[in-house]
């Protein structure tokens, strides 16, 4: 096939997936979750073969205003990696998702939305500029707006997903002022013209509000605060979307961007990441809720990666990307096998809860070995993919940042990974060492689920081990010191933990306040007051200042008729006919309006001419 | 046959003949109504599919010789009948169908007077074309007038509680507008001359065929050395001798050349203003647009869908086709304040539209927010800027109509548009808040959809203007923001969660055939022109070219 036919295929056949399942409506219900499934392993096997091939470009005229705005899609390696991981996850997703949704009703919503969201997610990877960007970049917003609140009949999900398009939308109008910008600038918004040839402030500008984009959908500090209560969706979900692709569409922009971002913008990007990074990593260490340890445990990561774009090393942080992909969508579905099979054991408690688990490996054995698996890697380490990404990025970081104060990104990061070890190893003691805590469900009905649940498991546990990257599993890039640095300190955080919960151990710990509450007080307040100010200022201000304009016509026609009547009355007849004639108009303006203007026109024109003839 | 006037008399005719068919004819009224607005949809299509992209300037153009009245020494009055339509005229046209069209269905539901209904709303739709084709300033005036007729009787006999209250206030808050339209229209006639009818008065041509454009240079010529006698003059409202500078008589009141000042302001820039506020009634602008919910609010659906739909649409129309083509001067002179008003609408109307416990206020307050774009991108001066208006217009057009229908939906089988006094409709009603949800989406600008291309375009526009102030686009993308917040919020609060509802939950039966035979298409429509904006802007854009140049 033809590689611009076989793009338009590729990008084209989840599009055609979700109308297929949203037109055929709940009969498709029992299917859906199969068609969806086969249109992504299609779209796979297509990219496959288009990744073999001459990689090209297809571009052409959407439309023209004085300038061409172009439709284009670029094909390099960047873009062909990008398609193979999110068809893969997204493929593994739907598979895991089958056994998973089983029992939902409306599936076929559930998986035309999620081709919906793999469609977009391609028009992201594969965009060539900008503005292509960032209408796939609203799309992925709104196929996470409608994942995350499908179970729409509950208040929470549904707040959840408002919040997280909301919180985008602030992020997207950042992005869409920078790319204004950048139209204003270059004229263009391809990425092949940007290029910071020479750095000022506006470019700066431009940088930084293009990372806006960034800040939101990788949940970035202080924009985060979606990403937690987006675990109110379906796991599968929040593997795919939540952890392995969407989030690091942010990352992905930052790489693509990367030219015109001037070394101000990358020292605010650095800064931005490390914050992220620390803070995720903090929250995640409180977390009683299994998903939410690995959300905040998604946010640190992506503050990684971000600050690893920012510490000038953008190909580290994409390879970051890319094994984080899998590990995370590991320890999501793990965690998706776990809760799947506590829903199935019984019902009357909440199945996400590590504080009444315990003891699971027992139970779960390929659920707790995939889980460990992709738990090293996410700690870093050795042999598993993470440590070999990490490693990159610790090292670059520590030879670009060495003789400036930025050196405090990588000091950060290493810290920062010390602590997710230590919330990893408490995770996975609670869930599965120790003896089982759920007095509300007996132990032996819990078991594992069916080979859909099992091979995504499987395979991405094999895809977070470091051969699959490298021959070399010590990384191509490997220094002693960085990786003697980051195991030491990723040993360091798994004995506190060990030594804090070994056996299980669940401590009364406080919640860590969070930053949402003073959002509701800065920003949510405010507009809805700013609300119902307006609509007082509507309400009583301007309407009652156009009664009263009415109302003081009708006193002035009144006024009139009164002169008329009483004064007028014995002053000459053509006076008199005059007010008269004034009176009748003006009475006549508020009573029946129809004609008034007729006469407001003979009498200005009446005016005019007079004027003219002076 | 002489498209144009056809499009505004086959409605006309309808309507006369609806009044002359007998009582007993009731069921066919809504009938008829409904095959001649699909028949006017369906030559509006043939006129957008032979309209030429690459001409400039009008096409379709039919002129006539209506009143010539000589007026001593304030020379001779000559008011044409000249119709015409352009890349801006164009889409107005055939979304006055569309929405016409749309409306015809939704009218179904009335169930009182029909006769009068049905011959009223005929004779709306002619007035609206006319407006939208008419060349003439005068015969624009009319139209413009005329169609407050109708739309008062239609508010005020078929509408809610308060009828008469927004009916009356609907009528004197445009009737206000068009006092400021019509004292400029005066001051027009005075200033400007048509040239040709000129070099015949004087004689200097015997025969209209004559006439080249040396003729008309002489004339100009002429004219600007004062060797014409004022009697001799030939005046005019005709659009397009009204839009050329050459055209005014110098020391008139409105020349470009003599630099008069009314109360110490110069004469065009008032005139320009006047103008301004004319039309932004219309539109309408923040603060002159509280007619708006009330009329809303109070309009039965199908008149909801045709004013938001068509009539607000006017009012932009009128920026482009009068305001700015007449007085490009005052156009720039005012852009900062405009492209604020715009912004203020936006931001003002988001607010507003966030507060609003009625389903129908709330939407009315989002088309005031939406018109907002129209007027920031106009005021822009960029090609992105003022084809992205003219977009806006197209989009809201499509918009709004479904958006009226979706709160109609809910009212005829309750009788309640409040907000709070449902929750969780997506259960009984999924089709309806499936529809709801697309309507929404494409409303807060969504890309796919054609509000998308719009916002995004003004507000580009207005980033790339030398006129408009930085802060202003943050400020109309702060209004991105609170749009999509008002309706995810709406959405959320009506059809999430678990079902409840005050009402008698029987009622709630999902989208009928008629209901879906509105909604769909619309949202249909507005998916091909976000996808493929290009339907529209290769149409916008040669008259954009030649409209910019003027500035």
């Amino acid at each position: 096939m033809h590689p611009e036919l076989l793009l338009r295929t590729i990008l084209f056949l989840p599009f055609a997936g979700f109308l297929l399942l949203i037109l055929s409506g709940k009969k498709v219900d029992n299917g859906a979750g199969w068609i969806g499934l086969c249109f992504s392993l299609a779209g796979l096997g297509l990219t496959t073969w288009l990744g073999s091939g001459p990689l090209s470009s297809v571009s052409f005229v959407w439309f023209e205003l004085k300038e061409a705005f172009r439709f284009g899609f670029q094909v390099d390696i960047l873009s062909v990696r990008m398609l193979l991981l999110v068809l893969f996850v997204a493929s593994l997703v739907q598979l895991f998702s089958i056994e998973y949704m089983r029992e939902e009703d409306g599936r076929y919503r559930y998986f035309a939305f999620l081709q919906l969201f793999v469609g977009s997610m391609l028009g992201i990877v594969l965009a060539d500029n900008l503005l292509i960007l960032y209408i796939f970049w609203e799309l992925v917003g709104v196929s996470s707006y409608l994942l995350i609140g499908f179970w729409y009949q509950k208040k929470e999900a549904t707040a959840a997903a408002k919040k997280a398009f909301l919180v985008n939308r602030v992020g997207d109008v950042g992005l869409a002022l920078g790319i204004f910008g950048v139209w204003h600038r270059f004229g263009s918004l391809d990425y092949a013209v940007l290029s910071a040839a020479a750095p000022d402030t506006y470019l700066t500008v431009i940088g930084l509000l293009l990372f806006c984009g960034t800040i939101a959908k990788s949940a970035q500090f202080p924009l985060h605060v979606w990403l937690p209560d987006a675990m109110e969706g379906p796991t599968p979900v929040s593997a795919l979307i939540h952890a392995a692709t969407m989030v690091a569409a942010g990352v992905f922009l930052l790489a693509r961007i990367f030219p015109i971002l001037t070394p101000d913008a990358l020292a605010v990007v650095a800064t931005i990441g490390a914050m992220t990074m620390l803070m995720g990593a903090v929250y995640a260490l409180r977390q009683t809720d299994i998903k939410k340890t690995l959300a905040y445990s998604t946010v640190s990561q992506l503050g990684l990666m971000v600050l690893a774009v920012g510490v000038g090393a953008p190909q580290a942080a994409l390879f970051h990307l890319f094994t984080h992909a899998f590990f995370k969508a590991g320890l999501f579905l793990s965690s998706g096998s776990v809760i799947h099979s506590l829903h199935h054991a019984g019902h009357g408690f909440d199945a996400q809860d590590v504080r009444i688990m315990g003891g699971l490996r027992k139970k779960l054995p390929v659920t707790f070995w995939a889980y460990t698996i992709c738990a090293a890697a996410l700690a870093g380490l050795p042999l598993t993919s993470g440590f070999l990404s990490k490693d990159e990025i610790l090292h670059e970081a520590f030879t670009l940042t060495a003789h400036s104060w930025k050196i405090i990104f990588p000091v950060t990061a290493l810290v920062s990974a010390g602590l997710t070890a230590f919330y990893m190893t408490k995770q996975w003691l609670q869930v599965f060492w120790g003896e089982w805590r759920n007095p509300m469900l007996g132990f032996a009905h819990v078991h594992e689920s069916t080979w859909l649940i099992k091979t995504p498991l499987v395979l991405l546990a094999g895809l977070s081990t470091a051969f699959v990257f490298s021959l070399n599993p010590l990384g191509d890039h490997f220094s002693p010191w960085v990786a003697a640095g980051s195991v030491a300190v990723a040993a360091a955080g798994f004995g506190l933990a060990w030594a804090r919960y070994h056996g299980g151990v669940v401590r009364n710990e406080k919640e860590l306040p969070l930053l949402d509450p003073l959002y509701d007080v800065f920003f949510v307040a405010p507009v809805l007051k700013a609300a119902r100010a307006s609509a007082w200022l509507d309400r009583v201000v301007i309407d009652n200042a156009v009664i009263l304009s009415a109302k003081a016509q009708v006193v002035l026609a009144h006024l009139a008729g009164w002169t008329d009547r009483y004064l007028v009355d014995g002053i000459p007849t053509g006076i008199a006919w005059l007010s008269g004639w004034i009176g009748g108009m003006t009475r006549r303006m508020q009573g029946r309006a129809a004609q008034s203007y007729v006469i407001v026109a003979v009498l200005g024109l009446a005016v005019l001419l007079i004027w003219w003839t002076w | 046959m002489p498209i144009l006037t056809t499009l505004i008399f086959l409605p006309l005719l309808g309507a006369i003949g609806l009044l002359c068919l007998p009582d007993s004819a009731r069921p066919v009224f809504r009938w008829v109504t409904l095959v001649l607005c699909a028949l006017h949809l369906a030559l509006s299509s043939w006129l957008w599919l032979s309209f030429d992209k690459q001409l400039i300037g009008y096409q379709f153009t039919e002129t006539f010789d209506w009143i010539t009245l000589t007026l001593g020494q304030f020379g001779v009055i000559s008011i044409d009948y000249a119709l015409g339509v352009d890349g801006l005229s164009l889409p107005m046209v055939w979304l006055t169908s569309l929405v016409m069209l749309v409306g015809a269905v939704s009218s179904f539901e009335i169930k009182t007077k029909e006769k009068a209904y049905f011959s009223l709303y005929l004779l709306l739709t002619g007035t609206v074309v006319g407006c939208f084709v008419a060349l003439d300033l005068f015969l624009f005036f009319l139209f413009f007038e005329f169609m407050l007729l109708p739309m008062y009787f239609l508010v005020g006999l078929w509408g809610g509680p308060r009828r008469e209250y927004a009916s009356l206030k609907f009528f004197l808050y445009t009737l206000a507008g068009s006092v400021f339209i019509l004292l400029v229209m005066i001051a027009l006639y005075l200033s400007a001359v048509d040239p040709a009818e000129t070099a015949l008065s004087v004689g200097l041509v015997k025969d209209r065929a004559m006439i080249t454009d040396q003729v008309l240079d002489q004339v100009h010529l002429a004219i600007s050395q004062l060797q014409v006698d004022p009697a001799q003059l030939v005046h005019t409202f005709d659009l397009r001798y009204l839009s050329d500078p050459a055209n005014y008589v110098p020391e008139s009141l409105l020349s470009t050349m003599a630099g008069h000042e009314i109360f110490g302001m110069s004469a065009r820039l008032l005139a320009f203003a006047l103008l301004f506020i004319g039309f932004a009634v219309k539109l309408p602008m923040v603060p002159l647009h509280t007619w708006l919910p009330d009329a809303h609010v109070e309009a039965p659906t199908p008149i909801s869908v045709v004013l938001a739909g068509i009539l607000l649409k006017i009012g932009g129309y009128g920026f482009f086709r009068i305001a700015y083509e007449l007085f490009p001067d005052g156009a720039v002179y005012f852009a900062a304040w405009i492209a604020g008003l715009g912004v203020l609408s936006i931001v003002y109307g988001a607010f507003n539209a966030l507060s609003q416990n009625d389903l129908k206020r709330m939407i009315a307050y989002s088309s005031v927010s939406h018109m907002g774009f129209v007027l920031l991108g106009l005021a822009a001066l960029t090609p992105e800027g003022a084809n992205a208006a003219i977009y806006q217009l197209f989009s809201h057009g499509i918009l709004s109509p479904m958006l009226f229908l979706v709160a109609g939906v809910i009212y005829e089988r309750t009788h309640d548009r409040s907000i709070d006094g449902y929750r969780g409709l997506a259960t009984p009603m999924p089709s309806y808040a499936a529809w709801t949800a697309v309507a929404f989406f494409a409303s807060l600008g969504l890309p796919g959809f054609s509000g998308f291309i719009g916002e995004f375009f003004s507000l580009m526009g207005a980033f790339n203007s030398t006129y408009v102030p930085v802060w202003m686009v943050v400020a109309g993308g702060f209004g991105l923001v609170l749009g999509a917040g008002y309706f995810l919020w709406t959405f959320q609060r009506v059809f999430l969660g678990k079902t409840w509802t005050m009402h008698d939950t029987s009622v709630l039966t999902d989208l009928t055939f008629r209901e879906k035979a509105m909604l769909v298409p619309l949202g249909l429509l507005s998916l091909a022109f976000g996808i493929l904006p290009g339907t529209l802007f290769s149409i916008t854009e040669g008259y954009v070219m030649e409209f910019l140049k003027k500035f």
